[in-house]
């Protein structure tokens, strides 16, 4: 049997993590880092009417992400052809929400943004880093599914669904421990004495 | 936000997290489905609790060609009779889910402690409702589409939102575990450390 003493503190644990004094900076980061993920979600995920503005510029978006994987991919091979948002080729891949890696972006430049412990130059520095470091790597994720596609279609499904997206992942939180790590060592140096 | 540092540093934590998440994650034959039929039974028992002993919601899993992790959610309209079926892949809603939160949580000693074996037994129970939640969500939608719900459009805009934020995005499959690890992994070490 549980001593009621266990409960009572894993309570007052919880209790200390939501209500704390000790714990604000924590509490604060975690609130920020929800609060920023679920409007970046939220505006980019929203079923917007096809033909409004922000319709035709998320599919812009994906055009361009089609255009520059295909831009790529054109410097080894002289047959693919982009049309829209589809590369065709050997392999055809369509770019859609979802395979560009906005899921991944969102959440690092959440979690560089709520990191109220860092200077805003900081901050929007290593958000704009984090974005257009993940956007590198998915274009290289693109031109790799293509790769991937062409040669090896029955592994194309685990390459698209598991081994890229925890990649991304890995990536953001890497990307997000470095930063921090930056930025901690340039405050201590900014506070150091003279 | 302060980082934990691992006990024992962090390569040995990759080390120990790395080969345990391949582990888990391969393609081991009749994995896929026996984890897609027991999933089904799962979602149909909680179904029955809510709806009752004949609802109109049904778990089967009906093996696509191709896709043994898939289970066929079923709706059937009170009204035409008709069913709606939507696949529902376990694979990335549940299992990945699980085995990353278990490989990370085993790869952390967590049992140090009883503070923490109690914050992780928060943080599974805490994964399991959001794998609940990324079910449910289309479920309501499908219940909208055949009229069983009455849906505004904010709630198929929030639907839609939460869908795609939590189910489509492949990323999140590893992100929701992972992130959920570190907020009990933090909760592991608050308040007083607890004696037998």
């Amino acid at each position: 049997m549980e001593p009621a003493a266990t409960s009572t503190s894993a309570l007052h644990g919880l209790r200390a993590a939501v209500w704390g004094a000790e714990f604000r900076a924590e509490r604060r980061f975690i609130l920020a880092f929800i609060a920023i993920a679920g409007v970046l979600f939220s505006v980019y995920s929203f079923p917007y009417p096809d033909g409004s503005a922000a319709r035709r510029w998320s599919d812009g978006y994906l055009r361009a992400y089609a255009h520059l994987a295909g831009w790529v991919l054109s410097a080894f091979e002289r047959d693919v052809v982009v049309s829209g948002q589809n590369i065709v080729g050997h392999y055809s891949l369509r770019i859609v929400r979802g395979c560009d890696a906005i899921d991944a972006q969102i959440l690092l430049v959440s979690a560089v943004l709520a990191s109220s412990a860092y200077s805003w130059r900081w901050r929007i520095g290593g958000a704009g880093l984090g974005f257009l470091l993940i956007g590198v790597f998915n274009v290289i994720r693109i031109c790799t599914l293509y790769y991937v596609g062409s040669h090896f279609p029955e592994y194309f499904d685990s390459f698209h669904h598991e081994h890229w997206p925890l990649l991304l992942i890995a990536l953001a939180a890497a990307g997000f421990v470095v930063w921090s790590r930056l930025a901690s060592s340039d405050r201590r140096q900014a506070n150091a004495p003279a | 936000m302060h980082l934990p540092n691992p006990r024992g540093g962090g390569k040995r934590f990759l080390w120990r997290c790395i080969p345990l998440m391949v582990v888990l994650l391969a393609p081991w034959p009749g994995l896929a489905t026996s984890f897609s039929a027991a999933m089904a039974g799962v979602c149909d028992a909680a179904v029955g609790l809510v709806f009752g002993s004949d609802p109109e919601i049904h778990f089967v899993p009906e093996h696509y060609e191709g896709h043994p992790w898939w289970v066929q959610m079923s709706v059937k309209s009170v009204f035409t009779n008709q069913s709606f079926s939507v696949p529902v892949d376990t694979r990335t809603v549940a299992y990945i889910r699980i085995a990353v939160f278990l490989s990370l949580a085993v790869a952390w000693p967590f049992w140090a402690t009883r503070q923490e074996m109690k914050a992780m037994a928060w943080g599974f129970a805490l994964l399991i409702g959001l794998i609940a939640l990324t079910i449910v969500l289309p479920l309501l939608q499908v219940l909208g589409i055949v009229k069983a719900l009455a849906l505004g459009v904010l709630a198929q805009s929030t639907l839609s939102i939460g869908i795609l934020t939590l189910l489509t995005y492949p990323s999140m499959a590893f992100a929701v575990p992972g992130l959920v690890w570190l907020l009990t992994l933090r909760l592991g070490r608050l308040g007083p450390v607890t004696t037998a």
